[in-house]
């Protein structure tokens, strides 16, 4: 059994429940027969790879979806070992080059090279060119994407790009420039609870309209998300009750009660304490960006009106710091330190305010 | 061998011309040395060759060599030329030795008798020892007295009476060697003896063994000189027989050592009276060890099944990467545990002891020792010693050195300054003015302090201040940034890291595990972690990172220092802090084992196909909470895992920092480990999974890119 993110996702253009609009102009893009390289960008669970792959049936037909996944093996120039998997099929190949890290720009040139230079054998009936698709591409180092548009540029005849990115401001201009930009918004509220009902009727489930949005609205709008959790609900209890809890991911609980613990009080031994938690959400795999923006948004709802702009200024800053730091939890802790000591402030002037 | 073999092959070539050899002197030596010294060694070459000659008939080797040997001498061209008769006798004697000893080990391997090699090869260890006895200045082994013998030699301690070591640890020692030499206990006694170099460890085991009667049987490496002439000889007279020698690896050899020492007394040839009890001494440790320690711990084990006699490792433990991983790495706490090994550790000899050593020492030596010099004064005996920071040995021989000279060029600027500390009341003071005699008695032989981790990291953390009544000249703030205003440090931040030895990088790490039990204020806190984020700021870039470290390093410990407002005064320093214990750094073991289970579930949920962040933070944990059917058992423990949040209030601190602990900055080489275990979970994988996308893998190759020229 597949999750329901896997099993009810469509597979045409046609099928697509939103941005229908957007699917007919991208089926037109490909009815010609080609297309120009693409970028894909949007925030996460909002379906960009599906409407990438149903491009590609739309292009290729049933053959793309004969997946096999393969491991590549390359060599840097300094003689390190890298392995990096992939999936494809007969047409496409995606990969996810921030894998191996800061080689990226390595596998990039290999593995286009290697798709790029076999041509396909029966112009006829096949089209000309194989699809790279690439993901996470705002995480790719500076120096991949330079090769990357150089590699665009030259293997144009045999193979088009589909980028695939949360957001295009890590992505330098030259790419954005070669590349027919696509964005896909967020899904409403309510096209996700429509989504959700629509999926438990086809799994023979009846989801009541209230819970479909309570779901959708914890999902903060990512649709991904929002089917996980109904799943996690239907595993929970069924019949579905409208009051019913939804469940969240553990180390999301975990980061609200560390960030309450630091609203509950200020000491250098409760920081101590907030350290070791952030640690454990570290050794977690829970990205360290992450962290800060989930501290950030529990942080601020128990902030005062003035605070607020004191408190985000300084996360702002320590988040940046910590995009291009090394040690994370360096940066972390001076944020909390920072707010514990702001927040401390404020208090005791508040209550200096009242005799 | 390699090297030997090459060299025999252009041996002739070599032989025959002459002239190069000279030309390499000059480059070597200065004219001098080049003009007069080649005739003379030339013909000790030839004596040397002569005695060698008789033996052999294939002469073209021979003659190769006797170039190579000219040319080793010419390398060290400053040996005295006193030391030729000498060096050819013992190219006669190691060779009748290596006589007996080949006839041995062919017998050895011939017979392969056991209790054979148990009596030769010890006859081979001491004469190892005797031959690099002269390495330790305790070895009660005596030379002929002339000049050249070190005066840590020459005065070796002969009684307890002469020990600098401390009474306590003496006494110490002796109850163990005491209760141990007698009493069967079960395992067998075995002692880990630890301290600094030249602490005396080494002198008070050979001294309380003489004073208690009881042999000791010490193992010594079987690498020597004396193999090098060994070698060589061995091979002028034919390659095959070489091969011979070393059959045994260092560590069968150590093993047989170890056994046999433990069953068999000493042979009793000068009849010095066969005392019943020993000891045996470990001080240096095969270097297979040291790459596995397992082996080691494994002969220990085996000793204590059958042992019987008490064992005596001795560890200098230093702060170098070796040795400071010597201790931990072949005497873990759990085998500490497990054989019921004692520890002794030595600390540096104190002051005043080694003063009086040293007194002793000028003195006598001032009196009747061939070379006449004043005895030095007090004051430089006392400077000296301080420079040593407790070496005995090491002072001594400064002491050596400094007295062949005359002591009293060193008078102006070791006087002045080294009768300040002495007059003045013990405590910050000493410590300060002795951190200056250091650079002063650079010029004599003084070592490099450096500090253990745990020191080191006191020093900024408890960021004690002077008086400032002693430093008037100060510049004062300005009033309103008074609050700034700290009193001014005893210590120098960029030289207590510099003397970690550890990078900057590593030693923020620990500062920032550390620091915050130290302070008190929450905006002072604040204040300091705002430092070591600029710290970490600063070293982004990886181009830069070596050159900006040591100021990231700075301004970390400068930025503690600072920040710590409660900390800020004279008057303060000393109050409220009791001790505390410190810790390990957790980041590097937080980030390694977050890139490891990254790796494990990219490499377990790999038919799900999502980018690592979407899988760790979305996929995952919900699939811990719905009961999809999991295909490798592997994805079930690891989700379990994965997903647990530690409840516990502060969930595991880190491990704590021992006071000798030393770190090396090296994070282990994740990338190679990673990928050997991504590879082996592949090959899990493709065995196991029944993933939807099974069916095309059959197919799957493998693409293997060899060139990548664009």
């Amino acid at each position: 059994m597949s999750l329901w993110v896997d099993k009810h996702r469509p597979n045409s253009l046609n099928k697509l429940d939103f941005h229908k609009e957007q699917a007919a102009h991208l089926k037109k893009l490909v009815n010609s027969g080609d297309f120009p390289h693409l970028i894909v960008y949007g925030p996460s669970g909002v379906g960009k790879k599906t409407r990438i792959m149903c491009l590609l049936r739309e292009l290729y037909g049933s053959g793309v979806e004969k997946l096999r996944i393969e491991q590549h093996n390359f060599t840097t120039p300094s003689k390190k070992k890298m392995d990096i998997s992939t999936i494809s099929s007969n047409y496409h190949i995606e990969v996810n080059p921030s894998d191996v890290g800061n080689n990226d720009r390595v596998v990039i040139q290999e593995l286009i090279k290697t798709v790029a230079q076999t041509n396909q054998l029966e112009t006829s009936s096949q089209k000309s060119f194989k699809v790279v698709i690439l993901t996470e591409v705002d995480r790719l180092s500076v120096d991949a994407q330079h090769a990357l548009r150089r590699t665009m540029e030259k293997y144009m005849a045999t193979c088009r790009l589909i980028l695939c990115c949360n957001s295009t401001s890590k992505v330098i201009p030259a790419i954005r420039s070669r590349c027919l930009g696509v964005r896909v918004a967020a899904p409403s509220i309510e096209q996700i609870g429509q989504i959700l009902q629509s999926v438990c009727k086809k799994e023979g489930l009846s989801l009541p309209l209230e819970l479909a949005t309570k779901i959708a609205k914890k999902s903060n709008r990512n649709l991904r998300r929002a089917l996980l959790m109904c799943e996690a609900c239907r595993v929970q209890q069924y019949p579905f009750r409208p009051d019913q809890e939804v469940t969240e991911p553990d180390w999301e609980l975990y980061l609200k009660e560390t960030a309450n613990l630091i609203v509950e009080q200020q000491s250098p031994k409760r920081l101590l304490e907030v350290r070791a938690r952030l640690y454990e959400l570290i050794t977690h795999c829970i990205p360290a960006d992450v962290i800060m923006r989930g501290l950030l948004q529990e942080l601020v709802k128990n902030c005062d009106g003035e605070l607020k702009l004191e408190v985000v200024q300084s996360a702002a800053y320590y988040e940046h710091r910590l995009q291009t730091g090394q040690k994370a939890i360096y940066h972390l802790e001076a944020f909390v330190a920072k707010f514990m000591a702001i927040y401390k402030r404020f208090f005791e002037e508040g209550i200096a305010d009242l005799f | 061998m390699n090297k030997f073999e090459m060299k025999s092959d252009g041996g002739n070539s070599f032989a025959d011309n002459e002239d190069s050899n000279d030309s390499v002197i000059d480059l070597a030596s200065s004219p001098e040395l080049s003009t007069q010294k080649p005739d003379k060694k030339r013909k000790r070459d030839k004596s040397i060759l002569q005695s060698i000659n008789c033996k052999n008939s294939a002469k073209w080797v021979t003659s190769s060599f006797g170039d190579f040997d000219a040319f080793d001498c010419f390398a060290a061209s400053s040996r005295p030329a006193k030391s030729a008769p000498k060096r050819a006798n013992t190219t006669s004697s190691s060779q009748s030795i290596l006589k007996v000893s080949k006839s041995a080990t062919t017998s050895i391997s011939n017979t392969a008798d056991q209790s054979k090699a148990s009596k030769t090869t010890p006859q081979i260890n001491s004469e190892q020892v005797s031959s690099s006895g002269d390495r330790c200045w305790l070895s009660g082994k005596k030379r002929p007295a002339y000049e050249s013998e070190l005066w840590s030699d020459k005065y070796a301690p002969n009684n307890q009476g002469d020990l600098a070591v401390h009474k306590k640890k003496i006494s110490d020692l002796e109850t163990w060697f005491q209760t141990h030499l007698k009493a069967q206990a079960k395992l067998p006694p075995i002692l880990i003896l630890t301290g600094q170099a030249g602490t005396g460890k080494s002198a008070t085991v050979k001294v309380l063994s003489r004073e208690l009667k009881c042999d000791v049987q010490e193992w010594s490496n079987p690498v020597g000189s004396d193999r090098v002439w060994k070698k060589r000889d061995e091979f002028s007279t034919g390659p095959y027989q070489y091969d011979d020698i070393q059959t045994e690896s260092q560590l069968v050899q150590f093993q047989h050592f170890l056994l046999r020492a433990n069953k068999y007394n000493k042979l009793d040839i000068f009849g010095d009276g066969n005392t019943e009890k020993k000891i045996i001494l470990v001080e240096e440790f095969p270097n297979v060890f040291y790459r596995d320690a397992s082996a080691f711990h494994e002969t220990l084990r085996k000793y204590a099944h059958v042992g019987k006699c008490p064992l005596v490792f001795i560890v200098s433990d230093s702060t170098s990467r070796d040795s400071a991983s010597c201790e931990r790495l072949l005497f873990p706490k759990t085998l500490q545990q497990d054989l019921r090994i004692d520890n002794i550790s030595f600390n540096p000899i104190a002051l005043t002891s080694l003063t009086k050593v040293l007194t002793r020492i000028a003195t006598k030596e001032a009196s009747q020792g061939l070379h006449k010099f004043t005895a030095p004064t007090h004051a430089i005996l006392e400077s000296i010693a301080m420079s040593s920071a407790g070496d005995i040995r090491g002072a001594i021989n400064t002491l050596q050195f400094a007295c062949l000279r005359d002591t009293k060029d060193l008078l102006p600027s070791a006087l002045v300054k080294g009768k300040q500390p002495v007059k003045k009341p013990r405590g910050k003071a000493k410590s300060k003015s002795s951190d200056k005699k250091d650079s002063d008695l650079a010029s004599i032989g003084g070592r490099d302090t450096s500090l253990f981790l745990f020191r080191a990291l006191g020093k900024i953390l408890y960021c004690k201040r002077d008086d400032p009544s002693a430093h008037p000249d100060e510049p004062k703030l300005a009033v309103h940034l008074q609050e700034h205003h700290r009193d001014p440090l005893i210590i120098n931040p960029e030289d207590v890291v510099e003397k970690s030895h550890l990078s900057g990088d590593y030693f923020s790490a620990y500062l920032h595990q550390n620091y915050m039990e130290f302070f008190t204020d929450l905006d002072d806190i604040a204040r300091a972690s705002q430092y070591l984020s600029d710290a970490d700021h600063l070293t982004e870039d990886w181009a830069s990172r070596s050159v900006l470290q040591q100021y990231a390093a700075s301004v970390a410990t400068r930025g503690i220092i600072h920040a710590n407002s409660a900390r800020a005064r004279f008057s303060s320093a000393g109050s409220g802090l009791g001790w505390k214990p410190l810790h390990k750094p957790q980041w590097y073991t937080a980030i390694k084992q977050a890139r490891d289970s990254c790796e494990s579930a990219r490499c377990l949920f790999k038919e799900y196909a999502w980018t690592p962040e979407i899988l760790q933070t979305e996929i995952l944990p919900y699939l811990s909470v719905i009961n999809t059917t999991l295909h490798q058992p592997g994805q079930a423990s690891f989700l379990q895992e994965f997903c647990r949040f530690s409840k516990l209030k502060i969930p595991g601190r880190s491990e704590k920092l021992d006071e000798k602990d030393v770190d090396t900055d090296e994070s282990p080489p994740p990338s190679q480990s990673m990928e050997i275990k991504s590879v082996q979970d592949d090959d899990e994988f493709v065995s196991n999974s029944q993933s939807k996308v099974r069916t095309a893998q059959e197919e799957e190759e493998e693409l293997i890119i060899e060139d990548f020229d664009d």
